[in-house]
């Protein structure tokens, strides 16, 4: 046997039967019959949800949770028929996802008070449940969240077929005052590298909704009695891709916000 | 036999009647598979024909091929050249080299009229347009058998590079927008395929006319400019400084430039005219960009196979007493080997780069690209160190790739014998049809599905590097030291530069897709472990000592 590579066969075997043993753990709650997954990671006093976009897996905050997770308990979950959650009943309307998520928390043992972080279409879901269970959130994070009224071209997707009615109950939701309400708005960054004329073409349509959306958030935010806006030129949409450290700080400016209050 | 054409023709038959009842009985077998898809398919469900079907009518298509393999064998080179006992015929030569062209363009023809509906029905091209495509192959191909066998086996890697240049020219009416400008209309390029298949066929005619006239010499005039070439990069007259120099300057000579030569050539004759076309397509620029990225480790497939016989050009695996009688260790000529592997593959991506840099920087449409780095700009934290060192990464990781698909068979290559290096073979083949009927671009989105599912593959992972390493540390047993450590600086690098890409994808899949991102990063590294040969190239001197003192 060659000595330097009996070495390395034995460094390389130990890591080859360690590695296949490491895998996640998921935690699997049934809402009406329905499996829906969950990823339940750290420790703290506060427990911080998270709530999707449109569409997206849990795996969105994957750069998020985990530095959340060393201060606060955290839970990031598939709403049905998202990621790897079976498919809920019809309508798919804000009502019907928050009250999933309710159930879903109690099915798993996560006690309130909940600090809800809600990313785009998923701050339209947090509010509405900050309407429906005001005793269980203690503070709320809208991460460039979709408003009412924001032009979203409805698609095959079960969520955005209900968007008007999800709309409507977000408008009627009312958040308990004196908990705080953050909102990141991303403008987006002002040049990006790499892009060609058609581009920065395509950009330039899309940044001119930027300042109807921004007094959009402005507005809303000042009637908010625990209410601050946070304004970003260093990340467009994507807040907790492109700038999760941005959404970490905010997270725990929440906490701290909930424990004065 | 009542004419010497009935005897041509005749022979054909005699020679290949079994694989002619093969064709016959895949082609059945095909419409049978194709119609019981089709009566069992849903209404609405895709008209297109599935992978078992497209398969087997391509495997129809290659042994068709193999009918109208029109040559013999003499010595030891495995695809011969024009059978010369037939000179000896009382007809001209033009009827020599007209009855098979024009019998295997009848045959690829009637096969394809009987795959006519499975094979057309997506209805993107017209079926004359294919006829005289397929028509063209068979007369590419023979002259490439005929005028080319100074080329050895290499032919079939020609033919190849040939038969994907002909596939890209079918594509191109398909391609937005539609209906294509005149150029690119199946009427144009037709044309232009037809007039090539003549040219060739005059080519191919003369060549032979020549041959019987006893001018042996090639169609292809390329012999002065070699000589004129050999001549000039043949460096110091000097003697050489050690036996290892002077073997390595043998192997370089003799198999070094193939594959740049393969890569430079499909650049040219598919890749170049293709990007030009489409230049105004945006997603077509992404898509030839990662056909030509792949086209090095595709190329480098049958070039390692040649590259893994004791002589490249050969199909004798014996060791040949020139090399055997070498004042050199078999771990020596293995190394040199590896060596010239190295700058072979180095040299086949400086063409690529230079090639890709020209391209993208003067005809080519960014748009699609521009899209893919700002994406992974904005994902990396407005990194653009993080786009160039993911662009260098790929490219890093490819020529290791092609590196490693050039010297991984040393070991059966080596050994002499034809079994093993067939078995290798036999493996590749393998892969790619499972590949085919199994649907493998499925695979990624059924292992998604469940994240139970790629457990077991974390284990055989686990298990295959566990076998790996401890082989390796048999087979470098005994090895000089000084070839353990330049070997191991190039494992290390290789296996860096897998690992580093894998984790990089890895960090953007576990943010996009519902993945167990622990069992799945173990996955990666495991994988990255097993990229780069190292007990197989330990095998090699062992193998070669073996087949040296047979000889």
């Amino acid at each position: 046997m060659n000595i330097p590579l009996t070495v390395l066969a034995t460094v390389l075997s130990a890591l080859a039967v360690y590695l296949p043993a490491r895998t996640q753990v998921f935690t699997r709650v049934a809402v009406d019959g329905r499996s829906m997954r969950m990823l339940v990671a750290g420790t703290g006093e506060a427990t911080v949800v998270f709530e999707n976009g449109a569409g997206g897996p849990l795996e969105h905050w994957g750069k998020v949770q985990p530095e959340v997770s060393r201060f606060a308990r955290t839970v990031t979950y598939d709403r049905a028929g998202n990621g790897l959650s079976e498919d809920g009943p019809a309508p798919r309307d804000g009502r019907r996802i928050a009250t999933e998520l309710h159930r879903a928390l109690r099915q798993a043992d996560i006690a309130p008070p909940y600090i809800l972080v809600g990313h785009s279409l998923g701050g339209l879901y947090i509010r509405i449940f900050a309407g429906l269970y005001p005793d269980d959130v203690a503070g709320l994070v809208l991460v460039d969240p979709t408003q009412e009224g924001n032009d979203l071209q409805p698609s095959g997707h079960p969520e955005l077929a209900a968007l008007p009615g999800t709309f409507d109950q977000a408008r009627a939701s009312q958040i308990r005052s004196g908990i705080p309400v953050l909102l990141i708005d991303a403008r987006g960054v002002p040049e990006v590298p790499f892009a060609t004329e058609a581009f920065r073409a395509l950009r330039a349509t899309a940044r001119q909704q930027l300042p109807a959306e921004s007094l959009a958030y402005k507005e809303w935010v000042e009637r908010m009695p625990g209410g601050r806006l946070i304004v970003t030129d260093h990340s467009g949409h994507n807040v907790p891709m492109e700038q999760p450290e941005l959404v970490v700080d905010t997270i725990r400016e929440a906490i701290a916000g909930k424990r004065a209050s | 036999m009542t004419s010497p054409t009935a005897a041509l023709l005749w022979q054909i038959w005699r020679q290949h009647r079994e694989t002619v009842a093969a064709v016959i009985l895949l082609t059945a077998a095909g419409r049978v598979v194709d119609v019981l898809e089709t009566s069992g398919r849903e209404a609405g469900a895709p008209a297109d024909s599935s992978p078992l079907t497209v398969l087997l009518a391509m495997l129809a298509f290659l042994l068709l091929l193999g009918v109208f393999n029109y040559t013999e064998s003499s010595g030891d080179r495995g695809l011969g050249s024009f059978p010369r006992r037939l000179f000896t015929l009382p007809v001209t030569s033009l009827r020599l080299v007209t009855v098979p062209v024009l019998a295997g363009i009848a045959s690829i023809e009637l096969l394809y009229l009987l795959w006519l509906d499975p094979l057309s029905r997506d209805g993107s091209l017209s079926p004359p347009f294919v006829a005289v495509l397929l028509a063209a192959m068979v007369v590419f191909y023979l002259c490439i058998l005929w005028s080319l066998e100074r080329a050895g086996s290499l032919r079939l890697v020609m033919f190849g590079v040939i038969a994907v240049a002909l596939f890209v020219v079918g594509m191109l009416p398909t391609l937005a927008p539609t209906p294509p400008p005149r150029l690119r209309s199946e009427a144009v390029l037709g044309g232009l395929v037809a007039g090539l298949a003549v040219a060739a066929f005059l080519l191919s005619w003369r060549h032979i006319a020549r041959v019987r006239d006893g001018d042996d010499r090639s169609a292809f005039r390329v012999q002065p400019l070699l000589a004129w070439i050999a001549e000039a990069t043949a460096g110091s007259r000097r003697a050489f400084a050690t036996p290892a120099a002077a073997q390595f300057w043998f192997e370089w000579r003799s198999s070094g430039m193939v594959l740049p030569a393969l890569v430079g050539l499909q650049l040219l004759i598919v890749v170049m005219p293709v990007s030009w076309m489409v230049r105004h397509d945006a997603g077509q620029t992404f898509i030839i960009l990662l056909a030509a990225l792949a086209a090095p480790i595709v190329l480098a497939v049958p070039v390692g196979i040649a590259f893994a016989k004791p002589t490249f050009w050969s199909e004798d695996l014996a060791v040949p007493a020139f090399v055997a009688v070498r004042p050199l260790s078999s771990a020596d000529i293995v190394a040199v080997k590896v060596t010239v592997a190295a700058l072979s593959t180095l040299l086949a991506w400086l063409i690529l780069l230079v090639f890709v840099t020209v391209w993208l920087s003067s005809w080519g449409n960014l748009d699609s690209l521009s899209r893919l780095a700002v994406a992974l700009w904005a994902f990396h934290q407005h990194s653009t160190a993080a786009v160039y060192g993911i662009a260098a990464l790929v490219a890093l990781a490819g020529m290791f790739l092609t590196w490693r698909c050039h010297v991984s068979r040393l070991w059966s290559g080596l050994l002499g014998m034809r079994l093993m290096l067939v078995g290798s073979i036999v493996s590749i083949v393998t892969v790619v049809i499972a590949g085919l009927v199994f649907e493998i671009q499925q695979l990624p989105g059924w292992l998604v599905a469940d994240p139970a599912r790629y457990a077991p593959l974390s284990w055989i992972a686990g298990v295959a590097v566990i076998a790996k390493y401890w082989l390796a540390a048999y087979a470098w047993r005994g090895m000089p030291p000084r070839y353990l450590r330049a070997y191991l600086l190039m494992w290390l690098a290789g296996t860096a530069s897998f690992l580093a890409l894998g984790l990089v994808v890895w960090g953007m899949l576990r943010i996009y897709l519902p993945l167990d991102a622990d069992r799945l990063r173990s996955v990666v590294i495991l994988l990255a472990l097993l990229a780069v040969p190292l007990a197989r190239v330990g095998l090699a001197p062992s193998s070669l000592t073996w087949n040296r003192h047979r000889s």
